[in-house]
């Protein structure tokens, strides 16, 4: 209050520091634009002090470039008018351009007469800077808003090109999003699952997935989301989908995540099953192919086997031909070789060597005579024989319902006297059915029948047991004796021609069994034979348990 | 013949005209040994090894084996082979019988470890020079072993 008491006991001084303390430069100048006062402010402002200004033309504040507008100011002070809140640049001391408000006021005297101006000159640097400020932040938003608009536009046009190839794909295209629903398909999509569009679209995928897999599904779909990559589905799996009918279709799908504001996973769906249908034609195809190789080369076996049997049969028979041959042709030459001696006998000078004559005669000549008659014999025999086998072979078997039971018994029947003879105990259990040529299996029978009672082991009542059962489809037959046997070394020659094994025991031409073997292999079955010296024989055969194909 | 007469001939064969043929024969080319005709390979085996119906035989006499490879039940190759397996008897000369030439016969002959075969006298004057040849063989086998 000191100081307002000092102020008011000098109004002078007080208006003098008014003006210094304003903030806004307050110029005087008299009407010739002579600066007469400055203050603080303006010494701030445009940086000269007063001392430097005062008594210079107000001309020095204009901007360069800047029309001079101080005349036409002055002009309008002279006629006592205001020039308020007026804009525009002045220069400072330092050269620099500074933005102003300025306004312009007559200062009259005290008789009323203009002597002068007074100016405020406000620094709208600030103002200016913010309003530049505010421009460019316009132009900015203008700016993101033109290019926001473009995005927009953009984006609608690539979504349109997106859906047009979805559309346009040859496969059934289908777009989940994160939640496992489905947010587009193609018409091909409709086709392959049978169902409308607006059926499917927010569906769970899992719609078309079969039921038996929806579970398994939800697990791959949460997989593939948390390691998204463009990859094919279930390799090395069969995959199915399911119809709006309920039927499946075998599938192929790929899969490819799509990064957007939401992701997306794009699956491209190819139905199959043609291909399907052509992998499975192509297999039976292979399997045919193999079966038909596996036949070829069973056959090929079955000849190869059939060739060597042959070549077996040729052998063994051009040996066993021989033998006789051999004594043929040697006990000829014996024949000649007495005559030669008996010729010797009769020229020689010397006194007969009745002896040596008489054996000639007696011994030499009619023992040769008798090889020479068995041999022949037997050879016939053996010609005969192998005939009668040869006849086995070609003959036209029927495949008629056979009662083989009661076809033993009449077997027996016929062969009573030897069995007597022999005072073997024949017994006949049940036997299966079978079909066959009956004249040919009574053979068979007859044979292995009339085989056991040969070969029984001498010292031992005879046992002979005659069965059967049904195996596969087959009827097995055996015929079993508490015989002599026979070694295991004679096995592999056991049903080949001419073979005997205990020419001992009975006469025989060794092909008995080789006719057994012909006449069963001719019906389909096989025959066999486990036998343990002096212990026993068991012969096994089978025959077809259903009627045979016409052979 | 200069075949020792301590040596016996052992004729083994099923077909008695054959073993007939080989024995005249034998006779005939000279051969004085004892000639001891079998019918199968059985007798034949029983002879060798002193059993059976030999078992009272002494082991000690030379034994020559004329073998059909072709018999019923004991063959000439199973009486080969128990012959070859023993180690006293695989010592005795074998020769097998053969009906002919047949390379096949001949074949089975040498696997079976015995490289002299005879075919039977169909041709007498044939296996006569068979067996002469034979006895030249047995003397030089005889020298070789004693040696």
């Amino acid at each position: 209050m000191r100081t307002s008491k000092s102020l008011i006991r000098d109004p002078a001084s007080y208006l003098a520091a008014i003006v210094d303390s304003s903030g806004d430069a307050i110029i005087g100048n008299d009407l010739n634009g002579i600066i007469t006062s400055w203050n603080l402010a303006a010494e701030g402002i445009f940086g000269y002090t007063a001392s430097e200004v005062i008594g210079r033309s107000i001309s020095i504040l204009a901007a360069p470039g800047v029309v001079d507008e101080m005349p036409s100011i002055l002009a309008q002070i002279r006629n006592g008018e205001t020039v308020a809140h007026y804009e525009t640049d002045r220069c400072r001391k330092d050269g620099t351009r500074i933005p102003v408000s300025l306004t312009a006021s007559p200062i009259r005297d005290s008789f009323g007469r203009i002597g002068g101006a007074s100016k405020i000159v406000r620094d709208i640097s600030d103002r200016k800077r913010a309003e530049r400020d505010l421009q460019r932040l316009h132009e900015e938003s203008e700016r993101r808003t033109m290019e926001l608009e473009a995005e927009i536009s953009r984006r609608k046009n690539a979504e349109g090109y997106f859906r047009l190839v979805v559309e346009a794909a040859p496969n059934a295209m289908i777009m989940v999003d994160a939640e496992g629903r489905i947010a587009l398909i193609n018409s091909r999509t409709e086709k392959l699952f049978g169902y409308e569009r607006q059926e499917l679209l927010g569906q769970p995928v899992e719609i078309l997935v079969p039921e038996r897999f929806r579970t398994g599904h939800l697990d791959h779909r949460s997989g593939f989301l948390g390691a998204p990559a463009v990859r094919a589905v279930g390799t090395g799996r069969e995959l199915f989908g399911v119809r709006k009918d309920g039927s499946e279709v075998p599938i192929e799908i790929g899969l490819n995540p799509i990064d957007g504001q939401r992701s997306f996973v794009l699956a491209s769906v190819i139905d199959i099953t043609e291909r399907k249908r052509a992998q499975a034609a192509l297999s039976d195809v292979h399997r045919l192919l193999e079966l038909r190789v596996r036949e070829l080369s069973d056959a090929n076996r079955e000849l190869a086997k059939k060739n060597e049997e042959v070549e077996a049969f040729v052998y063994i028979v051009s040996h066993d031909l021989r033998a006789p041959l051999v004594n043929l042709q040697g006990f000829s030459k014996e024949l000649e070789m007495s005559c030669e001696e008996l010729r010797q006998c009769l020229l020689a000078p010397e006194p007969l060597n009745e002896g040596r004559f008489r054996t000639i005669l007696d011994e030499d000549i009619p023992s040769s005579l008798r090889y020479i008659s068995g041999s022949a014999t037997k050879f016939q025999r053996l010609i005969e024989a192998l005939l009668q086998l040869s006849r086995y072979g070609r003959q036209q078997y029927r495949s008629e319902e056979l009662d083989l039971s009661s076809l033993v018994q009449t077997t027996l029947d016929s062969m009573r006297v030897s069995i007597a003879a022999s005072g073997a105990h024949v017994s006949a259990g049940p036997i299966p059915p079978a079909f066959g040529d009956a004249t040919a299996i009574g053979q068979v029978f007859s044979n292995l029948i009339g085989n056991s009672l040969k070969y029984l082991q001498p010292g031992r009542p005879g046992l002979i047991e005659i069965g059967g059962e049904i195996e596969n489809g087959f009827a097995h037959c055996w015929v079993r004796d508490n015989g002599a046997g026979f070694p295991p070394s004679a096995k592999p020659r056991l049903f080949q021609v001419f073979q005997r094994f205990h020419p001992d025991l009975a006469p025989g031409d060794g092909m008995g069994l080789a006719i057994v073997r012909r006449i069963v292999e001719h019906h389909g079955g096989k025959v066999w034979a486990e036998s343990e010296e002096h212990v026993g024989t068991t012969f096994h055969f089978t025959l077809p348990g259903e009627r045979a194909p016409h052979r | 013949m200069e075949l020792s007469t301590a040596l016996t001939i052992l004729v083994v064969d099923d077909d008695r005209g054959h073993r007939e043929l080989v024995r005249r024969n034998l006779r005939r080319g000279g051969v004085a040994n004892p000639i001891i005709s079998l019918s199968t390979g059985n007798q034949a085996l029983d002879y060798v090894f002193c059993r059976g119906a030999y078992s009272e035989r002494k082991g000690d006499t030379e034994l020559l084996l004329l073998l059909d490879i072709n018999m019923p039940g004991v063959d000439g190759v199973e009486v080969l082979r128990q012959i070859k397996s023993d180690p006293k008897k695989k010592t005795i000369p074998v020769i097998m019988l053969t009906t002919t030439d047949d390379p096949r016969e001949i074949k089975l002959c040498y696997e079976l470890g015995c490289s002299v075969y005879v075919t039977k006298p169909v041709d007498p004057s044939a296996f006569i020079e068979t067996v002469k040849r034979l006895g030249m063989f047995l003397v030089v086998v005889r020298v070789a072993e004693e040696a």
